[in-house]
């Protein structure tokens, strides 16, 4: 074979493949109109043809992003997507060219992630729109193949154009064959649906097959890629990483992963955040004052998390907090002490940071007590804080309950323990 | 009175020359408004260029804008109120930096520039969005402007999925020119 060319069919044009180009991964992989730098609007959906978890290119041919060049324009619809895998595995078998070649191959049909070939509508019309060009090759002396769903075939019309070979296929390896090329060996996912069934199998083994495939199923559905890829980020604190790529597996809408990410944020992160959290006491310490020496120093003592403590006395007593670790490595600790007497404009008087080892304490600066309203915010992890500071500088000027809740949610689901507390009055009853 | 020294004008004469003196001032009056038309930009126009859907005229007016200081100050206060996110000028330091031509940083969202491996000219400016950002809010962002040398441009944006949109550009395009000039500043609605 000296080179296939693929078409493209829509029911306005015959489509033809142009060139294909790896892009870098940071690439979306695009579908251009050819010499117009225009992207056309199938792109976002080959983005996710191409690229794991939902793309199969990816899964076969290795780079994740790609651009690919057309005659014309692919408005719609997704029965580009066998003429595309076709075009990517001659590519990958050097089998493709854009013109000159011995073949013209005509796909259109829908691909799946377990790489079956599914049905699509308009073939007719889809044929007769190629219709010129398809008699054209063959009088040039192409070898031109028409590819389509195995139930598709009967939507061919009756005219077919003579000299051409129309396969009815079920799966992107069934098309390979029937054009002859090579499917990708490396990355082929067995069709498990078309195992053949053996009679007289007892019932224990059926249930031991039966429990296998489940246990494959499983197996294939979990992203056990990206949890790596997750627990990679959360080890080398690239906490904003380690968010994405959560939100991404989030977004597959798949049961298994969707549960494989949770246990790994309640049994990993959460508990993380939560021992962190744990790691550390902090213990107030009120400096003596000439007026009301005994009346400040009656404050002192330890601080509990999540807490609110009874109002402290807002007549100016100068308080230091002492913190002391517990973990069993180095952790990086920020503290604000936030006046809350005016809940809409938080006061911040006091932000400090520190990295200690187990064991080791710091002190923060005095800060005097004026208001009854005072909370105490702590955020502690054993990352570098370049990740995470962010997030505990928006929780300390967070002005509402939502805003704060939003900047927790980002520490605590990345690993970050926090410490709260908060010192309100006492509402007498009547 | 001197009877000899005046002629005597005939009404239709008169007339014809009323008429021919109004004709000249409608002309006249045309013309300036023709001429005051073209210059004066609507405060609504500017309103609708920002918060509107984009039209095939957009750019012929950002130009109009671009060219009229006021215009152009009045332009940029709607911009910075009706903004979902704003891109300030780059540091000077940044702009030597190696990487600074293929990435602008900023708070809300960050811009990409980066070049096919075709290698023939085609481009891709990213914008991702920051993750400090209000996600829901920003993601909505529908166009890009930009306001560099004094000149405004825009383009559409495609949908932000999962954080991140992609516009294919040559590399002639003005948003390019924009993205390297450091003392450019973006905008997204």
């Amino acid at each position: 074979m000296s080179g296939c060319e693929v078409i493209i069919p829509t029911t306005r044009h015959a489509v033809k493949v142009m060139s294909i180009t790896a892009e870098a991964p940071d690439i979306r992989s695009v579908v251009c109109l050819n010499d117009s730098y225009q992207a056309l609007p199938i792109s976002a959906g080959y983005d996710q043809f191409v690229r794991r978890p939902t793309g199969i290119i990816e899964k076969l041919l290795g780079p994740s992003a790609y651009r690919v060049d057309v005659s014309a324009p692919i408005t719609q619809g997704d029965s580009w997507q066998l003429g595309m895998a076709i075009a990517h595995i001659l590519k990958h078998n050097n089998e493709f060219v854009d013109q000159g070649g011995d073949t013209l191959i005509w796909a259109s049909g829908e691909v799946d992630s377990q790489l079956r070939v599914n049905s699509v509508d308009h073939i007719a019309a889809k044929i007769e729109s190629s219709r010129e060009i398809l008699q054209s090759s063959i009088k040039n002396g192409q070898k031109a193949i028409l590819l389509i769903a195995r139930e598709n075939l009967g939507d061919l019309p009756d005219d077919i154009i003579s000299g051409v070979t129309v396969f009815g296929v079920s799966s992107l390896a069934k098309s390979c064959e029937a054009i002859g090329t090579s499917m990708p060996k490396q990355l082929t996912v067995p069709q498990t649906s078309e195992m053949p069934a053996k009679r007289g199998k007892t019932k224990a083994l059926a249930m031991l097959v039966s429990l296998m495939a489940l246990l494959g199923l499983l197996a294939f559905n979990v992203p056990f890629q990206s949890l790596a890829n997750s627990y990679q980020y959360e080890q080398a604190g690239q906490l904003r990483m380690l968010r994405m790529e959560m939100r991404d597996i989030r977004r597959q809408k798949n049961w298994v992963a969707t549960n494989a990410l949770y246990f790994f944020e309640i049994m990993y992160l959460s508990a993380k955040s939560k021992k962190l959290a744990s790691a550390i006491t902090i213990q107030l310490n009120a400096e003596a004052d000439a007026n009301e020496q005994s009346r400040c120093r009656d404050l002192n003592g330890q601080v509990t998390n999540a807490g609110r403590l009874p109002s402290l006395p807002n007549s100016g007593c100068n308080v230091t907090f002492e913190v002391m670790s517990h973990a069993d490595d180095k952790i990086r600790i920020w503290l604000a002490a936030i006046d809350r007497t005016n809940a809409n404009t938080p006061v911040q008087l006091l932000k400090n940071g520190a990295e200690i080892a187990p064991g080791q304490q710091f002190f923060t600066p005095a800060v005097a007590m004026n208001s009854s309203n005072f909370d105490l915010i702590a955020a502690i992890s054993d990352r570098d804080d370049a990740a995470w500071r962010s997030w505990f500088d928006n929780l300390a000027d967070a002005d509402s309950i939502e805003s704060a809740d939003l900047e927790i949610d980002r520490l605590t689901s990345t690993g970050v323990g926090i410490f709260q507390a908060r010192w309100r009055p006492y509402r007498e009853l009547d | 009175m001197n009877d000899k020294s005046e002629k005597q004008v005939s009404p239709e004469d008169a007339e014809t020359a009323f008429l021919m003196i109004l004709n000249a001032r409608k002309a006249f009056h045309g013309a300036l408004n023709k001429q005051q038309s073209k210059s004066h930009i609507s405060v609504r126009q500017l309103i609708r260029l920002v918060t509107g859907p984009q039209t095939n005229d957009d750019q012929a007016l950002l130009n109009q804008i671009s060219a009229n200081f006021n215009a152009r100050r009045q332009f940029r206060a709607i911009l910075n109120t009706h903004a979902l996110a704003t891109h300030q000028r780059q540091a000077a330091a940044a702009s030597t930096a190696s990487q600074a031509s293929q990435h602008r940083p900023s708070d809300e969202f960050d811009l990409y520039l980066r070049a096919s491996s075709k290698d023939d000219g085609l481009f891709y400016l990213q914008l991702a969005i920051g993750e400090t950002a209000e996600t829901d809010r920003v993601s909505a962002a529908e166009v890009l402007f930009a306001e560099t040398q004094g000149s405004f441009l825009s383009i559409p944006l495609p949908n932000i999925i999962e954080g991140l949109a992609q516009i294919v550009l040559p590399k002639s395009h003005p948003m390019i020119d924009a993205f390297r000039d450091p003392e450019a500043e973006f905008f997204i609605r």
